[in-house]
């Protein structure tokens, strides 16, 4: 999708953020990975790291060079979003205990990586259909 | 994890998705019912004898989970046969029954438009939501009767 496209995603999902409190934790945790994931995208398209019809669902399923090259140009975005995931299975799936406190700290996440994709700009990098590697090439 | 606390889930994560409206919210209203409709899922397998009831919790990727230290410290370890996190990506041990089978088809129904409508951009209609309602609210009422059924039978 298009970094315009993300970010309506970003922003409606945002809003609906606002209809649920810390104590619903796991909706706030996955409310964030979902917003948080489509401005990572906004991010890595506006720096030219990924083409709009490459996209993101998962940043711990990225291919290993481009999560690298990701985490050196944006780290805190990358570990922010990381965080977020790794929330999931304690706190969404799992039921330990602090799924407040992680709450507060995913809405952190979001903020992060919100004001990392608004800043973003393009990097001169290569193009990423060239940078692009596949095990089948 | 262990049935009362998947079912404890179900009952928050269902009770956010009822306060959310389904076509402003969409995205949170369909995720909710996402996660409770698998929480319902590893509750009902547990119950079946399918899968077993483990304090690990699941992770991200099939057959590694969290797993709590007596240090207190989570680490992530491998195993087989609990939680589950999508049933389209599972492998069962022993034959689903059938009441159980369509639950699963019915979560497969809504999982289905989860990439599509929430990260990939496809219109959201009237009629996927009147379809993702139908569905959750076919693997609710299945699982919990699965579960029901399971506690008064043992």
């Amino acid at each position: 999708m298009t970094p315009e496209r993300h970010q309506e995603f970003a922003e409606r999902i945002t809003r609906s953020l606002e209809k649920v409190t810390l104590t619903d934790y796991e909706a706030v945790i996955e409310g964030s990975m979902l917003a948080g994931t489509h401005w990572f995208n906004v991010a890595l398209h506006k720096m030219e790291m990924s083409i709009p019809d490459n996209d993101v669902l998962h940043v711990e399923f990225m291919i290993v060079h481009e999560r690298l090259k990701a985490w050196l140009m944006a780290p805190s975005m990358v570990e922010a979003l990381e965080r977020i995931e790794n929330m999931r299975g304690l706190h969404v799936r799992g039921n330990a205990e602090g799924g407040e406190k992680a709450a507060t700290d995913a809405l952190l996440c979001l903020g992060l990586i919100r004001e990392t994709a608004l800043n973003a700009e393009p990097l001169g990098l290569t193009s990423p259909q060239l940078g692009r590697v596949s095990l089948n090439d | 994890m262990d049935i009362t606390s998947h079912m404890e889930k179900v009952e928050r994560m269902d009770a956010v998705h009822r306060r959310l409206d389904r076509h402003v919210d969409f995205e949170l209203w369909y995720w909710m019912a996402l996660d409770a409709g698998n929480q319902a899922m590893n509750a009902a397998l547990h119950a079946s004898g399918i899968t077993s009831e483990e304090p690990e919790f699941a992770s991200q990727v099939n057959d590694i989970y969290m797993c709590r230290t007596p240090s207190g410290e989570w680490k992530r370890v491998v195993k087989r046969g609990a939680d589950i996190i999508h049933p389209q990506m599972s492998e069962f041990d022993k034959p689903i029954p059938a009441e159980l089978q369509e639950a699963i088809e019915a979560l497969h129904m809504l999982e289905s438009f989860r990439d599509p409508c929430i990260r990939l951009g496809m219109e959201v209609t009237p009629e996927i939501i009147k379809t993702c309602d139908i569905a959750y609210k076919a693997v609710l009422e299945i699982t919990r009767h699965v579960v029901t059924s399971a506690r008064y039978s043992s």
